[in-house]
């Protein structure tokens, strides 16, 4: 039996019809929505959870993944996590959540004149109801999976951006988002972006907790439509706690000649699952997509990509590249796929993972599915230890080989960082990058 | 929005050659098992076989495994394959495995004579030939100096009698019964194939050549081979396969166990040109060991469907592996062809190298995998996939698997898909060459790096079906 919520409370939530109605009515949703969710749910009990004979789960390690009994709190007046990396100080716009309610929420005025919305995606349902429901869940529908089908009926803590036809927002758009240990946390970002727009957004999300908290599961939805011409970044910092399991499913839609920029930069999460999934029907579209992380102790980095060419003239290019480190392992399947009608398309993908230690593993799988002739396209992926010509290099210009290897694995690192949207947000990767490597290994401290 | 931009160059009518090879002889086969698959047939082909017990359990036991694995659900569409339907053994002639081609019957020598063999043999190009009809190997010869030196090579059919123990030691240790749905059914119903064992330190300097053909209608071939090359023996085994084009398709599912122990050098190559009709759906697989090379050179041209992903497990330090694959996928053919390499030893080396062509609503996909067990240092491998398509109705796909499970490595893999070059095709125009003939040149061009590892015999067949034949090309 499950009880409805109150605030400040905190409850363990088997998905029902009980629990999504304690949740839209505590975010004081509209009805549409709750129905949504509702039948968001029935789709969630329709579908079975993802198996290892779908080629994109293949690989990926469920033993451990918490798949019942979440804790989704909904705690008013909580703190971030200490581990939050700050990316403000010039920004346009925020919107702060944490532990499943909204903690702080912010927008220039100017911009809020012209019709920016940056809103909890709930109180923009409740506002907004035209516009929210034209487009939610139309990127990604409820049952794309089971993990989208559940954030779907239960997402707590949900961002809604809006961009009028012809603005541009110059500087960046925040978007925290916090849990405490052993808390789940589902969550759904919305960015509705009209012609000729232009955007930045960056989420950084983070938990406290150690790899001896509580397991916990997140998910969170990212659905980018971008109408002609539109130029949008978003840039996600992944910093989960370690006993947390995190999966990401980002998709975006591109109209004519619109622009994207998605970058995920993962270093938190026992396993951090994401897809990356490009529509590019829009003749003329462009979409860069961006990995970086560093994978330490026994972490699980997944990274499931999809470039879709439908439309005449696009182009897509997708890096990813990570530094694997103790019992890391690192999986990238990523597809190029350009339909019959997708003619002068370029389409490229490079993965590199470097791997640091003996017990480090990758798998990069870069696929090409063409159905036009008139295209460009290539992949390289690449696995391989840092290149002793480059520390010998470093050596002989008297750099010792220790710090010669961090400055190796850094500049690798460094190419990707630099194409990130933001000075402020390249500095605190750059300073989480030196942090994680700088971690004693696990085997260093406690124990095995 | 505006409308789909039209390609500014025109295309050259372009197609792959008619398929020549499509004839068949319309003599009655001497044995002819009835359609379908279970335990009697399997038993019936041991006791037609007079085999040794242990060959009949290991054929009932594949059997078992083979009803008990689910169709494959990747790669190719292989959902239109009836088991029922097809025969399952065909003895084309009481005569078999004849040593001279005078005893060979008339029908079938007719059969070879048209694909212009032994020709090759006449000429001193090869140091051995075997030929299958369906079932059964019909024609079998060695040169005497290699015979000499202790070099067999038989059918494998002959083999088990001849040299029970040698084939029991090394058959299926390779490709398991149980590896996949196709090899436990090649290894339930297999008749013929080549046995090759080459003594220690013994070179055969010139290639040992086999010719398959598929005669019969509603046929599966189901040959087997096994090399087994002794430390610092070298040989070049060469198949080529061919079918008549019927109304019904036919099944060709063959295992190729290949043993290069230390310091042998063992190099396969195929030929495949079967008809749009045959379903190719075949095993190979090599195990290298300390300091030895195994190459696959392959070629896929025919077929209406191929599944075929050469293997080498590099089992110890020092092996290489080399694949080198050239697909071709016209109208109604689907080439799914690839390599594996499995690296299980520190400082093994593999090279795959695979180019494709997509025309007439061909499809071609490279799926391969490169492992690296964990411990296997040093190892190093390197990729390259290229595809050309040749029109907008084509598709080309690459799928190229890595499991990295070790650091000291050096793994690379790179590849590219586009169309013939419009700069190419402008520079060459520019030198008086017409648009089709630039195509062509650019297409030779683009095989080139497989041709030149052909036995010039292979290298001129495989050049002629590549060549492309102009209907009204401009100029």
């Amino acid at each position: 039996m499950v009880h409805a919520p109150a605030l400040d409370q905190r409850l363990t939530v088997a998905p029902s019809r009980d629990a999504v109605e304690a949740l839209a009515a505590t975010l004081d949703e509209p009805g549409w929505l709750r129905d949504h969710r509702l039948s968001a749910l029935a789709t969630f009990e329709s579908l079975s959870w993802p198996s290892a004979d779908e080629e994109e789960w293949r690989r990926t390690p469920m033993d451990g993944v918490p798949l019942e009994d979440w804790e989704l709190p909904h705690e008013e007046n909580t703190d971030p996590p200490a581990t939050l990396a700050p990316l403000g100080g010039d920004e346009a716009g925020l919107l702060s959540h944490s532990n499943g309610s909204t903690t702080e929420q912010a927008l220039d005025e100017a911009l809020a004149a012209q019709g920016v919305l940056l809103l909890p995606l709930s109180q923009a349902a409740r506002e907004y109801e035209a516009l929210v429901r034209a487009h939610l869940n139309t990127v990604t529908p409820t049952g794309y999976d089971r993990f989208t089908a559940l954030g779907a009926a239960l997402w707590s803590q949900g961002l809604f951006c809006y961009l009028p036809r012809g603005l541009t927002v110059e500087q960046p758009l925040l978007h925290y988002l916090g849990k405490r240990a052993g808390a789940s946390a589902l969550g759904h970002t919305l960015v509705v972006a009209e012609a000729g727009s232009t955007a930045t957004l960056i989420e950084s999300c983070a938990s406290d907790g150690t790899s001896t908290s509580a397991p916990s599961l997140t998910h969170h939805t990212i659905e980018l439509a971008l109408d002609t011409a539109a130029r949008v970044q978003l840039a996600r910092v992944q910093h989960w706690d370690p006993a947390t399991t995190a999966f990401l499913t980002a998709r975006a839609r591109l109209g004519r000649d619109a622009n994207l920029l998605l970058a995920s930069v993962d270093f938190g999460a026992r396993l951090s699952k994401e897809r990356l999934e490009i529509d590019l029907s829009g003749s003329g579209s462009h979409a860069d997509l961006l990995g970086l992380f560093v994978g330490r102790d026994a972490q699980h980095i997944e990274h499931n990509t999809r470039q879709n060419h439908s439309g005449v003239g696009g182009s897509s290019d997708l890096l990813i590249k990570g530094a694997l480190d103790d019992q890391a392992a690192a999986v990238q399947y990523g597809v190029i796929k350009i339909l019959p009608e997708g003619q002068k398309t370029a389409g490229f993908q490079t993965m590199r993972n470097l791997l640091l230690s003996e017990g480090a593993s990758a798998d990069p799988i870069p696929v090409l599915e063409i159905e036009a002739d008139d295209v460009q396209c290539s992949h390289a992926a690449a696995v391989g230890p840092v290149d002793p010509d480059h520390i010998f290099y470093l050596q002989s210009r008297g750099i010792p080989p220790e710090p010669a290897e961090r400055m190796v694995v850094q500049g690798f690192l460094e190419i990707v960082a630099q194409r990130l949207p933001g000075q402020h947000l390249r500095e605190a990767v750059a300073h989480l990058i030196e942090a994680k490597l700088d971690t004693p290994r696990a085997s260093e401290g406690t124990g095995p | 929005m505006p409308a789909a931009i039209k390609p500014d160059v025109q295309k050259p009518d372009i197609k792959k050659e008619a398929y020549e090879y499509g004839f068949h002889d319309k003599a009655a086969a001497a044995v002819k098992l009835p359609k379908g698959l279970n335990s009697d047939v399997v038993n019936t082909i041991s006791d037609l076989k007079s085999e040794p017990a242990w060959m009949r359990e290991l054929r009932l036991r594949a059997l078992h495994y083979f009803e008990q694995r689910p169709m494959p659900e990747w790669g190719g569409d292989v959902g239109a394959i009836d088991f029922n339907d097809i025969h399952y053994f065909v003895r084309a002639s009481d005569e078999r495995d004849e040593e001279s081609w005078d005893d060979v019957p008339e029908y079938i020598k007719n059969t070879y004579d048209k694909l212009g063999i032994p020709e090759a043999e006449k000429k001193g190009l090869l140091a051995g030939v075997g030929a299958q009809y369906d079932s059964e190997v019909v024609y079998h010869n060695i040169r005497k100096d290699l015979e000499a030196q202790g070099v067999v090579f038989l059918s494998t059919d002959q083999a088990l009698q001849d040299h029970e123990d040698l084939v029991r030691e090394h058959f299926s240790t390779i490709i398991p019964p149980n590896d996949n749905k196709f090899a436990a059914l090649n290894t339930a119903v297999w008749s013929g194939g080549s046995f090759i064992w080459v003594p220690e330190g013994v070179k055969v300097d010139i290639p040992l050549q086999a010719y398959f053909r598929i005669n019969s209608e509603d046929m599966g071939q189901f040959e087997r081979t096994l090399i087994i090359a002794e430390p610092g023996a070298e040989v070049h085994y060469v198949e080529g396969c061919t079918a008549p084009i019927y109304s019904s398709d036919s099944l060709h599912s063959a295992v190729v166990e290949i043993i290069a122990k230390k310091g042998a050098n063992v190099r396969y190559t195929t030929i495949q040109n079967w008809s749009n009709n045959v379903y190719n759906l075949v095993t190979k697989r090599a195990a290298a060991y300390e300091g030895a090379v195994m190459s696959w050179i392959d070629g896929n041209l025919g077929s209406k469907l191929t599944m075929k992903y050469p293997a080498v497990y590099l089992m110890e330090p020092g092996a290489h592996g080399e694949v080198l694959s050239v697909a071709f996928a016209g109208q109604g053919q689907h080439q799914d062809a690839g390599a594996k390499m499995v690296h299980g030893a520190p400082h093994t080396s593999s090279v795959i190298t695979s180019k494709s062509l997509a025309i007439d609503g061909g499809r071609t996909s490279y799926r391969g995998l490169v492992k690296v067990y964990e411990g296997a240092a040093g190892c190093r491998s390197n990729v390259r996939c290229d595809a050309l398509m040749l029109d907008d109705q084509s598709r080309s796909d690459t799928y190229p698997y890595m499991e990295i499970d070790e650091n000291r490595v050096d793994i690379g893999h790179e590849a590219t898909v586009s169309k013939v070059g419009e700069e190419k095709l402008f520079y060459l125009m520019s030198r008086g060459l017409t648009e089709s003939e630039a195509t062509k040149m650019i297409v030779n061009g683009f095989v080139e790096p497989i041709i030149k590892e052909l036995p010039m015999e292979y290298a001129v067949e495989l050049n002629r079906l590549v060549e492309l034949q102009m209907d009204g090309a401009i100029g």
